[in-house]
């Protein structure tokens, strides 16, 4: 039984009541896959292919038209937001409003604890602690506002409030894109590392191919809301079917080549 | 729980020192604060520490000057008017009735209004968007006519007055909450507090009042200044305070009738306003650059 | 022949009462119809030398250089006027976000007739210039690659794609004929379609009107495919310099190879999912800047000779600063 499991899952935005006409609005779906423990899938595609929206209704924070989700068997609802906050959880892209500049990095990562837990204060603090660590920042950070930390450290900090309520997916939309590359490679092998400990599964959105190849297992190339090709990575990148993805695989390859 | 100072040589303020911190910089906003506090606690002890009460007629001291005249009299330290009633304590309670009037106006504007502005920032849709324009016409008037309006439904009177004014503010409120909760509401750290599982009065709580604060008070102190402007106006026009209230405009406009002879009876009215006001707008200026400046580091 | 040349160029500035030199004897040349990319992250300064070329720093910097000429002229020396007319006719920079650097409020017809400079219009009279300026827009719209040059001209700036904007704002530089087309970061955040349009465009620019470009970015994939020579900046100090394919193939300096190592790409051998070789630590503040070279707390080579800065020492056309470079050993011994 797969850990995750997309099963025709399709979304489309509600008209407006004053929109005559055809509908020319995007649609995305179906789309169906599976993901497995300690698996890493990433998503590509050109821009407003659909793979943010994707993100989101995996997540939750947008409600697919139909199709539904499964989480090791037992279907994802809306309804039920704490089964599905602690067990799915997102990292958003890194911008200027990723964190709120007035709480302190210890009163962001409490804030999941609170509603979705029943730990004491003692515990709270204690579980804080060891995520901290867990992201390669200090205890001190606790107490850090956003302000005082750099690019690198932010990300890091939305990665704690991914991980601190022990989730078994995390869908990171873009996660290294405002990065600087040594801190890429820093938060690329943290991300392997702690994949290895806790057993953790990735979706991962990116345009930074190169990153792709590397890091996951397999990738789904997606094109005007549609799944276009979907494949393990090393055979995708060296023999890609579709004409989408043969446009983006040969672009890479062409900006590679040597002169 | 560990230490704090991992660098003794970095200190990492809160956003409320760094803010005190910016706001230091600029000497004139130091001033205008000092200013404000003198007149804060005058406007609480004032009545305290005047030597005189304020309706306590002197017939024997009509229309004295100030204590600097040849004719004045350290007795009454800043002169008398036309029924002998002694200025200094008639300018201390003044200050009480104009300045605590402006607060509790401004204080009953900010809770209604941000309160409605934060709900329809919440919400969306037709129906909010309706509300929040019709609000925004109101913001064209100036707050004194309306006021006005108000006053001559309800009748005159200084509660009246602040009422009136308290009403008259509150559009103001209104969009500025709304236009930030509507801002807020699209970021990132909102939607992840969302994903989180929490409900929009948690998010509005816990995420979102402590970034409005700021803004709150800024807009707090600068209608401040409008207000107690507004009190004076409607004191001097007798539709606020009557002319047996110590109001600072009715002060004035009692003077009138002796501006020639005694030109004290509106001047220091008219100076203790016009230092009110300034130091309001001096501090709330000096805390919205103070503020601007802090999230820019 | 070499247009720009910058030798030791320090920039310093008063934070907290002491003089912080956020560009430490950096050094760049560029010549005429080459390539050159700089690369540094964040805090390497790349932007300061970029406002520092145009001239547009703020006073409060402290600018000093043994050399900064273009063209053979002292640009530390020369007067306003002068400077500006260089910036005006011989350089042109094109920044990151092609949205922000648009007007919002007018069509792309009016921003781009607007910038043509007077001594290309052709005609006497207001309608013949008129239709002088469309036409030199339209062909300038279509050497950069717009294909449907009417709808965009007639289009703001935010209804249209941003690849089309990009290539707008590098028609908008084109537009005095300038000898150095200076881009800053212009490719951050594409995807992989949209920077290959625009990174070709460039070499195509480069090769037919003979237009050198400086190319300031961290993106090495993007700068593999194009650049001719590279120049790599950390913390306000050159720390290499020389071809592009001599130093991929064999950086001497530890922070070129960290950052060769950071696009899994460039090593074709690496083992999917395996962790990349990475340089602990951050790169330090204006405030925490090390002595000697910048690069010393977090080098894994480094040693106590790392106080000094290094010199600069050159084998065959490659540059390097560096006590211990890669292809010597721990010693210093090849």
């Amino acid at each position: 039984m797969s850990l995750l499991s997309i099963e025709q899952l399709c979304y489309q935005p509600k008209r407006p009541w004053y929109k005559l006409g055809a509908d020319d609005t995007f649609h995305l779906g179906p789309v169906s896959f599976s993901l497995e423990k300690g698996e890493t899938i990433s998503i590509i595609g050109e821009n407003s292919c659909g793979k943010s929206l994707l993100a989101k209704l995996i997540v939750g924070a947008e409600t697919p038209t139909s199709g539904r989700i499964l989480l090791n068997g037992q279907p994802l609802e809306n309804n039920h937001k704490k089964q599905r906050a602690s067990n799915v959880r997102m990292v958003f892209r890194h911008s200027a409003h990723a964190l709120n500049p007035s709480l302190s990095i210890g009163q962001m990562l409490e804030e999941p604890l609170l509603l979705n837990t029943a730990l004491s204060a003692q515990g709270r603090s204690e579980k804080i602690f060891k995520t901290l660590k867990l992201v390669g920042l200090m205890a001190d950070h606790f107490y850090f506002y956003k302000h005082m930390l750099s690019d690198g450290q932010q990300q890091r900090v939305a990665l704690a409030r991914a991980l601190i309520l022990d989730p078994q997916v995390i869908v990171a939309d873009e996660p290294f894109a405002a990065l600087d590359p040594s801190v890429r490679s820093q938060t690329v092998n943290l991300l392997l590392k702690l994949q290895k400990e806790l057993g953790l599964a990735f979706i991962f959105i990116s345009h930074n191919l190169g990153i792709v190849r590397h890091m996951s297992d397999r990738t789904i190339v997606m094109h005007d809301g549609q799944i276009a090709e979907m494949n393990l990575t090393q055979t995708l990148f060296l023999d890609p079917q579709h004409n989408a993805s043969k446009q983006l695989i040969h672009a890479h390859n062409a900006l590679l080549s040597l002169q | 729980m560990p230490d704090v100072n991992l660098y003794d040589d970095e200190f990492h303020p809160t956003p409320w020192q760094s803010t005190w911190r910016e706001f230091k910089q600029s000497h004139i906003a130091l001033v205008g604060l000092t200013t404000l506090m003198v007149f804060v606690v005058l406007a609480i002890l004032g009545p305290l520490i005047t030597p005189y009460a304020p309706d306590l007629q002197n017939t024997s001291a009509l229309i004295l000057p100030p204590a600097w005249h040849d004719n004045g009299s350290v007795l009454h330290l800043l002169g008398t008017d036309v029924l002998g009633r002694d200025m200094l304590s008639r300018i201390f309670y003044g200050i009480q009735v104009t300045f605590g009037g402006a607060v509790g106006a401004v204080l009953f504007a900010l809770i209604i209004g941000t309160t409605f502005g934060a709900i329809a920032g919440m919400t969306s849709g037709v129906r909010s968007s309706i509300l929040n324009h019709v609000l925004d016409t109101f913001m064209v008037i100036p707050s004194l006519l309306i006021a006005i309006i108000i006053v001559a439904i309800l009748g005159v009177g200084l509660s009246n007055a602040v009422l009136a004014i308290g009403l008259a503010l509150i559009p103001r409120f209104v969009h500025g909450t709304r236009n930030f909760v509507k801002e807020e509401f699209g970021k990132d750290y909102i939607k992840t507090a969302r994903l989180d599982g929490a409900s929009s009065i948690q998010i509005y709580f816990k995420n979102i009042l402590p970034n409005m604060i700021d803004v709150i008070i800024v807009q707090g102190t600068l209608a401040i200044s409008v207000a107690i402007l507004d009190i004076a106006a409607l004191g001097f026009l007798n539709l606020g305070a009557q002319t047996l209230l110590p109001e600072l405009g009715v002060m004035i406009s009692e003077g009138l009738a002796t501006a020639y002879i005694a030109p004290w009876n509106i001047l220091l009215p008219g100076l203790s306003i016009f230092l009110m006001v300034l130091s309001i707008n001096v501090v709330g200026d000096g805390l919205r650059s103070a503020l601007r400046n802090r999230m820019s580091q | 022949m070499i247009l720009l040349d910058i030798k030791n160029l320090t920039l310093e500035i008063e934070s907290n009462g002491v003089l912080v030199k956020a560009l430490d004897k950096a050094s760049l040349t560029l010549e005429e119809g080459e390539i050159r990319s700089l690369v540094g992250e964040s805090g390497s300064g790349k932007s300061l030398i970029v406002k520092a070329i145009s001239g547009a720093l703020p006073p409060r910097w402290i600018v000093t250089a043994d050399r900064m000429t273009w063209r053979g002229q002292n640009l530390l020396t020369m007067n306003r006027a002068e400077r500006r007319k260089i910036m005006r006719r011989d350089i042109a920079v094109v920044f990151q976000d092609p949205m922000a650097a648009l007007d919002p409020s007018s069509t792309l017809k009016e921003q781009l007739t607007e910038s043509i400079p007077e001594e290309f219009v052709e005609g006497r009279w207001f309608w013949q210039k008129r239709r002088s300026r469309l036409d030199i827009a339209r062909s300038l719209l279509h050497k950069v690659g717009i294909k449907d040059t009417q709808y965009c001209m007639d289009h703001y700036a935010h209804e249209l794609p941003l690849d089309i904007c990009q290539k707008f704002m590098i028609a908008m530089a084109l537009v005095s004929q300038p000898t150095v087309l200076i881009a800053d970061d212009p490719t951050r955040g594409m995807e992989t379609n949209t920077k290959r349009q625009i990174l070709s465009l460039f070499k195509n620019l480069n090769k037919t009107r003979n237009l050198s470009i400086l190319f300031v970015s961290h993106d090495l994939v993007a700068i593999s495919s194009m650049a001719d020579k590279i120049t790599v900046l950390y913390c306000g100090q050159t720390v290499e310099d020389g071809p592009f394919q001599s130093v991929r193939k064999k950086p001497f300096h530890p922070y070129t190879k960290a950052l060769m190592d950071s696009a899994p790409s460039f090593s074709p051998d690496l083992q999917p999912k395996s962790a990349l070789i990475a340089l602990g630590g951050t790169i330090p503040t204006l405030q925490h800047l090390p002595i000697g070279c910048r690069l010393g707390p977090r080098c894994p080579r480094a040693q106590k000779k790392c106080v000094e800065t290094p010199v600069s020492r050159k084998i065959n056309q490659h540059t390097y600063r560096c006590h211990f470079p890669m292809h010597l050993d721990d010693k210093g011994i090849i």
